[in-house]
């Protein structure tokens, strides 16, 4: 129990008659990082938002840390030290780069060290040039950034990465990775991406997720070569 | 960062300060206090809306109680101190209450608007029928739709009999403004003051930050109403008679037009509109060719469709421009010349 970091038992969300996650029982290790994988519509932005509160679970256990968190208010399971970054960039398009982090920063390191952690974030994001720009006005990728840092500054103990990596150029992408594999020093990260590439640059085990269950979870190599993964979804892309 | 806000706020203090004392010069006092605490309820609205993204169609609710709380209070009192504290308090309290249960029952944006309306409209309907003598508060009768004339208005702290005449009473409306406004950008440079900006920008993203919206927004709510109750409780002193139409669905939708035609985005817009459409409205009161109610929705017409930010948020981008565009010039003039 105490080294997980989170444990789902039997997780069910449903949505009318539609089952989006069905009886998911799900394991991560302290300081592990694991990528999840599936077509579009498996339900692992679902399991996200069940993870984090923005959506009540219908059925089934989340412990976070060993503490139960089902059916939490997100805010307070993000006090437990949980950050996520959301599959479309959620940030505050009005306000400026800086604001953004240093909210993320006050939270949880208080006044007098916010702006201190808020400046070390945004030098590690290299945010320094656009940190008195609106968020609104940045590009897709700069977002992406910005909310990264705003969930580094909170830093949390689980990290949850939906799509990190989505309209990112390639440097950037290479960025992302190495800040990734940074990270799971002190945090244990999940990982949701479809690029292949990327999630062989970062992980070890892989969760593939179809129509709400866990199909498979293994390692890398063999969860790329395993058949019906090919079938419900590489074998589309590749 | 911190040292252009102080400035600015600063600079507004004193413009406002100077124009409130040249003010008299041009409108009668009296007519000029109202304006003054017109502006104050508007800044309320600002306030919660502008800033904490919060619509609230019953901002009237708080005014109107805070009139009636000062009201009743001072006929059983007399000495107007605590009557004033009362109402400011009650409708802090009644705003802590009202928005907990909105907030904390996680409405959203639309039934926020109808629920804060239709409690005003409730206040209003309630109080137009308190006509019989068993509607009584203490020594005060609650008076139906005639309302409650005749309390003992403001006096000067501790001494019942010192009653404020018109030039003092103006300084007070005037300081109480200048004063709300300080503080009201104090709160904004500070932690909650930001953390409401950020919940007003992404709730979701707030919330996912560990900040606990419902509290803030209730917190934040109460605030604006405990401003409005300030502001009836001057206007209370201000008519000497406090009726039913305080919560009227006019009074409550003129909140709004004020802000929108100022320009919510700042403080100083919503006082500006709330001054200038008022004092339109008496203007146009005086005339009997249009009704002023149409000249009133058309300026909101126009300005929604022309001027959609506001009157203010766009005149000081277009003082920016200007001043821009002057200096790049005179940079231009000394790169020429050289």
């Amino acid at each position: 129990m105490a080294d997980s970091v989170l444990e789902t038992h039997g997780l069910v969300m449903q949505f009318g008659g539609v089952t989006a996650v069905d009886h998911v029982d799900f394991k991560l290790a302290r300081n592990e990082l694991r990528c999840l994988i599936g077509p579009n519509g498996a339900g692992k932005s679902t399991f996200f938002k069940c993870l984090t509160g923005q959506l009540k679970p219908s059925g089934g256990r989340v412990v976070i840390g060993g503490t139960e968190t089902t059916a939490w208010d997100p805010y307070a399971i993000a006090r437990l030290g949980v950050g996520i970054k959301t599959q479309v960039p959620s940030v505050m398009d009005g306000l400026p780069v800086f604001e953004n982090i240093w909210l993320a920063a006050y939270r949880t390191q208080g006044r007098q060290q916010a702006r201190l952690q808020a400046e070390k974030v945004i030098d590690r994001l290299s945010l320094g040039a656009i940190a008195d720009r609106e968020v609104g006005r940045l590009s897709h990728g700069e977002r992406q950034r910005v909310e990264l840092g705003i969930v580094i500054s909170m830093e949390p103990r689980l990290i949850l990465l939906d799509e990190p990596a989505a309209g990112m150029t390639g440097e950037e992408v290479d960025t992302m990775a190495k800040i990734i594999g940074e990270l799971s020093a002190d945090a244990a990260i999940i990982v949701v991406e479809h690029d292949m590439q990327f999630i062989r640059s970062i992980a070890r085990t892989v969760t593939v997720f179809n129509q709400g269950r866990i199909l498979m979870e293994d390692d890398v190599d063999t969860v790329m070569s395993d058949v019906r993964v090919r079938d419900i979804y590489l074998g589309k892309k590749v | 960062m911190m040292g252009a806000d102080l400035k600015q706020t600063l600079g507004v203090l004193v413009a406002g300060g100077i124009v409130f004392a040249l003010a008299p010069s041009f409108i009668e006092l009296h007519t000029l206090t109202v304006l003054t605490i017109y502006g104050l309820l508007a800044l309320s609205q600002g306030l919660i809306w502008g800033f904490g993204g919060i619509l609230c169609f019953g901002q009237a609710a708080f005014f109107g109680l805070g009139a009636y709380a000062y009201a009743i209070a001072a006929i059983n009192i007399g000495e107007s101190t605590v009557p004033f504290l009362l109402g400011i308090a009650v409708p802090f309290l009644f705003a802590l209450v009202f928005g907990a249960m909105l907030f904390f029952g996680r409405l959203s944006d639309v039934y926020l608007g109808v629920i804060t309306l239709v409690v005003t409209l409730i206040f209003f309907k309630f109080m137009n029928s308190t006509a019989g003598p068993q509607y009584v508060i203490g020594a005060a009768p609650l008076g139906g739709f005639n309302g409650i004339p005749a309390f003992p208005v403001l006096n000067i702290p501790g001494d019942p009999e010192a009653f404020i005449g018109s030039v003092g009473y103006y300084g007070i409306c005037v300081a109480a403004i200048l004063l709300t406004y300080a503080l009201i950008r104090w709160l904004l440079a500070s932690p909650f003051g930001r953390i409401a900006v950020a919940i007003r920008e992404n709730e979701t993203r707030a919330e996912l930050m560990g900040y606990d919206i419902r509290l803030r927004k209730t917190l934040l709510f109460a605030i604006g109403g405990a401003i409005a109750g300030l502001a009836g409780t001057l206007f209370a002193s201000w008519a000497e008679i406090v009726t039913p139409n305080m919560f009227s669905l006019t009074q409550s939708a003129e909140i709004i037009i004020w802000c929108i035609v100022g320009g919510r985005s700042t403080l100083v817009g919503p006082i500006i509109g709330a001054m200038a459409l008022s004092y339109l409205k008496f203007l146009l009161g005086q005339q009997s060719l249009v009704d002023n109610m149409l000249i009133l929705g058309l300026i909101l017409m126009l300005t929604v469709l022309l001027l959609p930010r506001g009157i203010v948020p766009t005149l000081a981008q277009g003082i920016t421009q200007a001043a821009a565009r002057l200096r790049r010039r005179r940079i231009g003039e000394a790169q020429h010349g050289r």
